[in-house]
């Protein structure tokens, strides 16, 4: 393929990810030469309707005018892309799916907040097919360029499914659940990062989301066994190692 | 075989010159109880007292993520260049010696040996060095707490409680060629270990003896697991694993790799292999979805299976040498020992 037709879409999330692209600057002389856009709000004001080849849609659903959105863009799109853990995965805003989102919105905007709705926060899946997925909190920008190489030569992108441990003891760092009893939800969090954050120390907070096969209770169980209480492991896995609506089962679960 | 002395200042001498003509890696410490072999810096930085580094020396011949070819947009391959000079290893545990040994089993097993692992294998100079086990090894339970060859170099370090007495001196033996000349024109002035030095080394062999906790009847292993596939130890094993797969990635003799083409946007690709591990749901997951050990429990017997039994019979020993890294490194504390041990110990013979 000499030529990708390509849009990128934003529902509710920080668009970090769309900065991420942005933030290519080396490379985006030849991702100009590559890329038809035919949609990106944040970087030009040209918007080109009719069928598109790969549909790079950041951001979950958080609002009837966000899944409108998604529906018309599946519509037209060959391949979808879920572009960042919230479109993946739902994200921070899909944290704690035991809150009214009304009360929510209320927190937030106040008043402000009855000139448009909300919903419960869920990522692109619940919804449509999602094609691929290329998590991450923002997304990381080889693996962006990766996926882009990839529909380009019609092949399918291979983003690490292996979880954040297995990148962490390639760096050979210090296990932070092991040497320092900290709680890091690095076993639970899809890989690819290099381990970014225990690198420097801090414990994984699971921006990248959950890998397929997350084993929660034996998380649970073996912190719970290092004297961290549930509550305080529920929490750090809430905030992101867990899909939308993973919460109440947890509840469940473990409480 | 002949055994010399070097004082502790010979050697920080040797290693500072064998630096500059070398790529010389050795145990650093990075943490408490944390190593990894890294690139020499200065005699005073690295640790002769280690115990086990996080990833064993097979991060040398077979590296987490290796480029095998680059594929340019005209077609053209290049297969990346490896440094020309040796690379040599300081410090190397008898467990990781062993280790490598059987990594060169295995790599040049198949019809063609493997070309990858073979051009960094050629390069590798081991320096080993002795060491008083912990509670997380086992190597004499699988006879690998000595290393009879694959080793250019040995260094005895008889008192390694004591790292900064003046007068310390080390033994050596020498394994190889190589290792001779390494220790260059050293090795005709270095003084030969007199009787009652020889007396001291083997004193400090019955101290090491001595100090294993773990114990661990190997002839044992493979009936154990071949005749309790079925227990119900693996389901709780299962259970309680977190497929992080770490006690593969860092075992010296897992080998399980996995092999993708990466691609640039200008058109150019790469074929890379990297590892993997059985622990991880896509080792056997195959078109169709289908999986050949969707379980935990499938993963964690299969990893036990192969160490045990698999690699004994294809090659006459098990794939495991005893250096308790999948042990330290579990975050679930799922006990490598303690698994035969309850294998073996309640239920052989077979309870029906
Ligand atoms: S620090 Fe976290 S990511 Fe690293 S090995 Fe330990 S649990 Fe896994
Ligand atoms: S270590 Fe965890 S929190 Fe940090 S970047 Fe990676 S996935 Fe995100
Ligand atoms: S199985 Fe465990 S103890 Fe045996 S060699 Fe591998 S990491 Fe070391
Ligand atoms: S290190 Fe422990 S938890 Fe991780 S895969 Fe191995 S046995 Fe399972």
């Amino acid at each position: 393929m000499d030529q990708l037709t390509v849009g990128i879409f934003g529902l509710t999330g920080c668009a970090g990810d769309q900065l991420t692209l942005l933030n290519c600057e080396d490379e985006l002389l030849a991702i100009a030469g590559k890329v038809r856009m035919k949609s990106f709000k944040m970087a030009s004001t040209t918007e080109v309707g009719g069928e598109i080849e790969v549909a790079f849609v950041e951001g979950s659903v958080c609002q009837p005018r966000d899944l409108a959105l998604l529906r018309e863009v599946r519509g037209r799109a060959h391949n979808l892309v879920a572009l960042g853990t919230c479109a993946c995965f739902g994200g921070v805003a899909a944290m704690d799916q035991r809150l009214d989102p009304e009360i929510l919105k209320e927190k937030v905007y106040g008043t402000e907040g009855d000139l448009f709705a909300i919903q419960r926060a869920r990522p692109l899946s619940t919804y449509v097919d999602v094609d691929f997925m290329l998590p991450g909190c923002p997304v990381e920008k080889e693996q962006l360029l990766e996926t882009i190489s990839c529909l380009l030569k019609g092949s399918f992108p291979e983003i690490p499914t292996t979880p954040v441990c297995a990148d962490c003891r390639i760096r050979e760092n210090v296990c932070l659940v092991i040497e320092k009893e900290q709680v890091c939800c690095g076993a639970l969090t899809r890989g690819g990062c290099k381990a970014r954050c225990p690198s420097l120390d801090v414990p994984c907070l699971g921006c990248r989301g959950p890998v397929e096969d997350a084993y929660y209770r034996a998380e649970m169980e073996f912190l719970a066994a290092r004297g961290v209480t549930r509550e305080v492991v529920r929490k750090e896995m809430l905030l992101f190692s867990t899909p939308a609506g993973m919460g109440e089962r947890l509840e469940k679960e473990f409480d | 075989m002949r055994v010399l002395k070097i004082s502790r200042d010979q050697l920080k001498k040797w290693l500072d010159e064998l630096s500059g003509t070398v790529d010389l890696y050795v145990p650093m410490p990075a943490g408490k109880q944390v190593h990894r072999f890294e690139p020499y810096t200065t005699f005073e930085e690295l640790d002769l007292s280690y115990t086990r580094t996080v990833l064993p020396p097979k991060k040398f011949v077979f590296p987490p993520e290796e480029v095998l070819f680059n594929r340019a947009p005209s077609g053209e391959t290049t297969v990346p260049d490896l440094p020309a000079r040796d690379l040599v290893l300081f410090g190397v545990h008898p467990c990781d010696i062993n280790g490598i040994r059987i990594l060169d089993t295995f790599f040049s097993s198949f019809d063609k040996p493997d070309w990858y692992y073979q051009r960094r294998r050629a390069r590798l100079r081991i320096v080993g060095l002795s060491c008083l086990p912990d509670e997380h090894c086992f190597c004499r339970s699988m006879d690998c707490d000595s290393a009879a060859s694959g080793f250019d170099l040995f260094f005895h370090d008889i008192d390694p409680e004591n790292q900064d007495r003046g007068e310390k001196v080390f033994f050596v033996s020498l394994g190889t060629v190589e290792g001779d000349i390494m220790l260059a024109d050293r090795a005709d002035t270095l003084p030969e270990a007199e009787p009652e030095e020889l007396e001291a080394l083997l004193e400090y062999t019955e101290r090491r003896e001595s100090a294993y906790t773990l114990d661990l009847d190997p002839s044992i292993l493979p009936q154990a697991i071949k005749l309790h596939q079925a227990d119900p130890l693996w389901d709780r094993l299962g259970e309680q694993c977190l497929a992080c797969g770490v006690c593969s990635l860092g075992c010296p003799t897992c080998t399980c790799f996995n092999i993708r083409d990466t691609n640039d946007l200008e058109g150019g690709s790469s074929r890379v292999r990297n590892w993997d591990a059985c622990l991880y749901r896509d080792f056997a997951r195959v078109a169709g979805d289908h999986n050949f050990r969707p379980h935990r429990s499938e993963r964690i017997q299969n990893r036990y299976y192969h160490k045990q039994v698999g690699f004994a019979e294809a090659f006459g020993k098990p794939s495991c040498v005893g250096c308790g890294r999948c042990i330290k490194l579990c975050p679930t504390g799922i006990h490598f020992v303690e698994v035969f041990q309850s294998l073996a110990r309640e239920r052989l013979p077979v309870d029906e």
